[in-house]
């Protein structure tokens, strides 16, 4: 066998790498070595030799720091950003060869701050780690064994050397055939081997196109990938796109590109954010920042479910036991929780290895490190630590959105998304090129904080400037693409400000404006495809209903999609046949397209789980209604209500307050503390009035409060009710029957008086002493009566009543009971009849701000106007009934 | 071709290199390529682009600025000099200015063109150092700048409500107040200050004896509103004010006690009333109600009351200056004769109106009498 002679190839960037790699694979060239220049001159230097790494560089640069007394760098040497700033300042200066030392003995203050830290850096390197420049010439010092260990070396598609290397090279190019296959931009002066220029690629005319924003660049070169290699003219692997800076297009390509069914590399790597593992550090950084809420600690603990944490040890599915949406903010909120948490009927003891975890997380962020270790392992881990060793645990945050992970795709056998520099040192026969904008190709010079101009001569620090290199990428990439070159561009940017060509564009190019609208030659996705052809999207089963329905809306009359539906349906009637409650009455009433929604339907409203600072309406009414209920019932099991004095009455409340403070946040999202407190205060206020505003009520009287009836299931258990809950309500002249809880009964012994009332936490209306049944909004005092009419038949007389409790109670009866409810029954009827008939009109509340269906109603002013004559003459009966007081 | 009628200028505007000058002329008539002439005549004078700042309002305007200088120095370089610039080159650019404009072709990327936040972000970049700012700072866009304000106040603000507080510690007693818009009021705050960054509260000048001059007061002119002809339309607006010498006789007792926040809304309520610019004087019950824990006003029952409201504030400022008590009422009749006999004596004015409001309103002789005085023109007090 012959032995292979040993070959170097030198390439720069991940993707040339890769690609490198790939083709000596596929030639079998055995004994060929592909190298970057760091590690060529690591190889030269010694075999254990490694270049520093950020995870060497960026420690070594802390401690160094916090030596402290500099002469400039003192004021913010423990400024956060310091250490990404001085890593980013010494790369670059070793990139360009800078000898510090010889800086530090001229005198210049702040030059001589950073030499001192470098000597610092070096000092505290690991035996095998060395710095560039020393590494350099430890390589050059070895270049005598370059024919054994290297062989020919040829440096492949270069655009540019860092100073630091150049003497490396050009000793080389003493001992071994050293050739450059150069591009025609490269900096080739100082190389002494022999420089092979590249065959130029037949002269592919570019392509200029500008499209509305950054997410249209991005679509529109997804249609040009797809139009390229499902035509068969490309292969993946021959297409690449490229722009100067990537990173403004990343989170586009990467969602546009799941529906291409595409591989795209991105060779910049991804996102970390994009990855679970990624997003388990997010939800650590959000714990750790905003505190132990319940959703963002469960959102932890699901990620970590399963990744060899101690969170594995609990039984599976024991989360599902923690009530969603409860108060669970403080340590002590947990504890109480998770003790008596039970799961399948099991007390799950999960506070035992939970706790601990929460306690560490309850530090914040100063227990960054020491919560990763509880929650993080792996890939995660690596991130976490990547992201607090660049900035403090503080800005976790921030650092964890720059992060990004190699991709874990092939560049040889995907369509390449990458830095143009990337693909410049690899190129591609088909090129497109994003953002070509004033600003973003070239990128404007920005100097290097540390070491700007008028500190560090740019030439001797910063010799290949950013402007420069894109200026160079783009001539590479103009040159190098040899199949064709698409140019785009974006007329505006996301925030919608117009943005400049780049002067780097050819002149004489006939831009070609592509539409955010258009219609694509070629669609890059299913998406794309319906929408460029809305015939075929209507073959859709949900686009064509949903088309439909546009169309419904816009005509005049009343359609199907208005609330049209067959007479007598079945779903209608069961709906109405169910035993209605005083809400589902109000919406048959007053909108009975809600009520088929709600009822035929069954559209319900996703609960609203996030913790609000403010307590809703509707929940102030329950909170109330509670706190009666506790301090009625408290009294009533005592001496009894009615006998009870003020004092007494203030106790009890005040006790059932309490009780109502401590366990609603256990059971459900609360307000903040400061508020929740006052809330109840003053829930607890409007309960006192309401329980002290009959001045004389006579001691014979028995009160409850909470009482069922109809059927209705709440509170029946166990308690001496004036009547069988069980027995059913029905409103005269029609099938509905009613149930209900009524809110305070006042019952006189042989039942020679029944008072109902309905307590009002809300805003009292224009003129209440008016009301009957308020248009259908009022039913509930009326529905009140009627149930003590029927379940007590021997009652002599029944007052019902309204009580508005906010600011100066004061309570309302009802004058006309029977006129009251023979309104309802006409007014039921009604509504029924309109439904069998097949029609379900909007109705009045229909744009009501408590209506939590709304949303689903066309939301466009000009839809009541189209319908409003359709709607006025379908509805004339129930509106006779609307405009009753 | 007829020169143009701001030659001179435009000559100076382009060539004057030793002053600092500003351009003021209407949109179109060549602002921006006379900046990108100016750039390019620095330029082939000698400056050095790294030296030269030419800002613009827009990102968009900076990138076609950029674009002419460079266009311009181009069509230079290559003899062909561009209408924008024959005022300052005449038709023979001298071979050491195009060399200079050759040499500063190949740095121009150096010079700065961008908005005025590019620029400070940049100035505060490269002296970052001498400025003690951070230099790994990096700049936030506004989407993030928002979500970090968002996040860092929300947990603020939840902080704050979640732990009791010190009674006096106004986010306590805001939420004491009205716990439902406690919050906003917070985010309202919040949010003038950090649009507002040195805003501070204004000084205190809270008059100490202000409760008690108002407790002095107040029982007279809740006296006298009483006894006006109270419009049907709004009788709890005067009954409040009835109710107001009690309130106030019982809170006064706890009055050195209020909080400042009670104190403030007080001494609010007074000044209005005082200076009589309150439009509504339903407000400053509501208001004097609120800071003696006891509400007058419900939401809703801002009446306008325009004209009702000027009487009772007239009626205030006088019981204000003590030097009157209201006087005894006038009966619908008696005023009309007294507007007559007003109308009579003054001949100016049209009475009658102020007659007919004034019987309308059922005001007593005695706020007529400053109304009267306080309408301009009208000459006739008795």
């Amino acid at each position: 066998m012959q032995a292979t002679s040993r070959s170097t190839v030198v390439v720069e960037g991940p993707l040339a790498f890769q690609m490198r790699r790939r083709d000596a694979a596929r030639a079998g060239d055995s004994g060929l070595q592909v190298f970057s220049l760091q590690q060529l001159a690591s190889r030269l230097a010694g075999g254990f030799v490694r270049p520093i790494t950020a995870e060497i560089l960026e420690p070594a640069i802390q401690l160094a720091l916090s030596e402290g007394e500099f002469a400039e760098l003192d004021r913010v040497r423990t400024l956060p950003g310091m250490t990404r700033a001085l890593a980013t300042a010494l790369r670059r200066a070793w990139d360009a060869d800078v000898d510090f030392s010889a800086y530090a003995q001229s005198g210049a203050a702040r030059l001589t701050d950073v030499a001192r830290i470098e000597q610092a850096v070096r000092k505290r390197l690991p035996s095998a780690v060395m710095l560039p420049r020393d590494m350099r010439d430890l390589a050059i010092a070895n270049a005598t064994r370059a024919p054994v260990v290297l062989g020919a070396v040829a440096l492949e598609h270069l655009a540019w050397v860092a100073p630091v290397w150049r003497p490396l090279i050009n000793a080389l190019c003493r001992t071994i055939p050293v050739s450059w296959q150069a591009p025609a931009a490269a900096d080739k002066t100082w190389f002494e081997g022999k420089v092979v220029p590249l065959a130029v690629p037949k002269d592919a005319r570019p392509v200029l196109v500008s499209c509305a924003d950054p997410r249209h660049e991005a679509v529109e070169a997804l249609r040009w990938v797809r139009a390229l290699v499902s035509s068969g003219r490309a292969r993946p692997s021959e297409i690449a796109l490229a722009a100067a800076a990537p990173e403004e297009w990343d989170a586009h390509i990467l969602a546009l590109s799941r529906s291409t069914g595409l591989r795209i590399h991105f060779s910049h790597g991804i996102p970390a954010l994009s990855t679970r593992d990624g997003q388990r550090c997010a939800a650590l950084a959000d714990v750790l920042l905003r505190g132990l809420g319940e959703s963002r600690v469960r959102r932890l603990i699901g990620l970590c479910n399963g990744t060899g944490t101690a969170l594995d040890g609990l039984r599976e599915g024991w989360l599902s036991a923690l009530p969603r949406g409860a108060t669970l903010h403080t340590l002590t909120d947990w504890q109480r929780s998770l003790r008596e948490m039970t799961c399948q009927g099991e007390l799950v003891r999960a506070d035992v290895i939970v706790l601990p975890l929460l306690y560490v997380l309850a530090k914040g962020p100063s227990a960054a490190e020491e919560a990763a270790k509880c929650f993080l392992r792996g890939r995660s881990r690596d991130i976490w630590d990547r992201a607090t060793r660049a900035a403090p645990p503080h800005a976790v945050e921030l650092s964890l959105q720059s992060m990004r992970l190699p991709a874990e795709s092939d560049a040889g056998d995907s369509v390449v998304w990458a830095p143009a520099a990337h693909v410049a040192a690899a190129p591609r026969p088909w090129v497109r090129l994003l953002g070509l904008t004033s600003r973003a190709w070239p990128r404007q010079m920005s100097e290097d904080p540390i070491l700007p101009h008028h500190v560090a001569p740019a030439q001797a620090f910063g010799p290949d400037p950013i402007f420069e290199a894109d200026r160079r990428t783009f001539a590479v990439l103009l040159s190098s693409a040899g199949a064709g070159i698409v140019l785009s561009r974006s007329r505006r940017n996301a925030h919608g400000s117009r943005l400049g060509t780049s002067p780097l564009l050819p002149e004489g190019l006939d831009e070609r404006m592509l539409a955010r609208a258009r219609i694509p030659e070629h669609a890059f996705s299913e998406v794309d495809r319906l929408l460029a052809r809305p015939q075929e999207a209507l073959r859709t089963p949900h686009i064509h209903s949903a088309t439909k329905c546009w169309q419904g809306w816009h005509a005049t009359g009343f359609t199907e999609h208005d609330g049209k539906f067959d007479g007598d349906h079945p779903e209608i009637q069961r709906a109405i046949a169910r035993t209605q409650s005083a809400t589902s009455l109000q919406l048959l009433l007053r909108s009975p397209l809600g009520f088929v929604w709600r009822y035929a339907l069954d559209w319900r409203m996703p609960e609203e789980l996030q913790q609000r600072l403010t307590i809703s309406d509707a929940d102030l009414g329950k909170l109330v209604h509670e706190i009666l209920r506790r301090a009625v019932d408290v009294l009533e099991a005592g001496p009894g209500f009615a006998t009870a004095g003020v004092a007494a009455t203030e106790v009890a409340v005040r006790a059932a307050a309490e009780i109502v403070r401590d366990t609603w946040p256990v059971e459900r999202a609360v307000p903040p503390r400061v508020l929740w407190v006052n809330r109840v205060e003053h829930g607890a206020a409007m309960a006192i009035a309401a329980l002290t505003l009959d001045a004389a009520t006579q001691g014979d009287t028995k009160t409850w409060t909470e009482v069922p009836f109809g059927g209705a299931a709440d509170h029946a258990e166990g308690r001496a009710l004036p009547w069988d809950a069980k027995v059913a309500v029905g409103i005269p002249g029609t099938d509905v029957r009613i149930q209900g809880v009524i809110d305070r009964l006042d019952l006189r012994s042989e039942r020679a008086a029944v008072r109902v009332s309905d307590y009002k936490t809300g805003e009292r209306p224009r003129r209440p002493g008016d009301l009957v049944i308020g248009g259908g909004k009022e039913l509930q005092r009326s529905l009140y009566a009627l149930a003590c009419q029927q379940l007590l038949p021997n009652c002599q007389r029944i007052f019902a009543r309204l009580v508005y409790l906010k600011d100066d109670p004061k309570d309302y009866v009802l004058g006309d009971l029977d006129g009251a409810l023979a309104q309802i029954g006409g007014f039921v009827r009604c509504a029924c009849t309109m439904l069998n008939r097949g029609v379900a009109v909007p109705g009045p509340d229909a744009e009501d701000d408590a209506n939590d269906l709304r949303l689903a109603m066309p939301a466009s002013p000009s839809y009541w106007r189209r319908k409003n004559p359709a709607l006025l003459e379908l509805s004339d009966d129930l509106s006779f009934f609307w405009n009753e007081p | 071709m007829k020169p143009l009628p701001d030659q001179q200028n435009r000559i100076r505007a382009l060539t004057d290199r030793g002053a600092t000058l500003m351009v003021e002329a209407a949109a179109g008539t060549g602002k921006t390529a006379l900046l990108a002439g100016r750039v390019v005549v620095l330029l082939a004078n000698g400056a050095a682009p790294r030296e030269i700042a030419a800002i613009t309002f827009t990102e968009f305007a900076a990138g076609e600025l950029r674009e002419r200088i460079t266009r311009f120095i181009s069509d230079v370089l290559v003899g062909e000099i561009p209408d924008e610039l024959t005022l300052a080159f005449r038709s023979e650019v001298p071979p050491a200015q195009k060399e200079a404009l050759r040499a500063a072709r190949e740095h121009l990327d150096e010079l700065t063109c961008s908005t005025i936040h590019r620029f400070c972000h940049d100035l505060l970049r490269i002296y970052a150092v001498e400025a003690g700012i951070d230099p790994g700072a990096e700049i936030l866009d506004e989407v993030q700048g928002e979500l970090a304000y968002a996040s860092i106040f929300e947990r603020w603000l939840r902080g704050r409500l979640d732990e009791l507080g010190a009674r006096d510690d106004p986010v306590t007693r805001v939420a004491e107040m009205n716990p439902i818009s406690a919050e906003k009021l917070l985010r309202e705050l919040a949010k003038f200050r950090r649009e507002h960054r040195s805003a501070r509260p204004l000084p205190g000048d809270i008059d100490p004896n202000m409760d008690r001059r108002l407790w002095r007061v107040s029982k007279p002119f809740g006296a006298g509103l009483m006894a006006c002809r109270v419009p049907t339309e709004r009788p709890q607006m005067f009954v409040s004010w009835s109710n107001w010498p009690r309130i106030i006789r019982v809170n006064s007792i706890t009055f050195p006690a209020l909080t400042p926040y009670g104190g403030l809304r007080i001494h609010r309520a007074c000044q209005s009333c005082a200076r009589g610019n309150s439009t509504s004087i339903v407000t400053s019950a509501g208001e004097l109600g609120g800071a003696a824990g006891v509400p007058l006003r419900r939401r809703g029952s801002r009446m306008r009351l325009p004209r009702i409201t000027t009487a009772a504030l007239m009626h205030f400022a006088n019981c204000l200056d003590g030097s009157r008590q209201p006087s005894s009422i006038c009966s619908g009749r008696s005023l009309t004769a007294y507007g007559r006999a007003l109308s009579a004596s003054s001949g100016t004015r049209p009475c009658s109106t102020l007659t007919t409001f004034c019987t309308q309103h059922g005001m007593c002789s005695g706020e007529m009498r400053t109304f009267v005085r306080r309408q301009p023109g009208a000459s006739g007090e008795s």
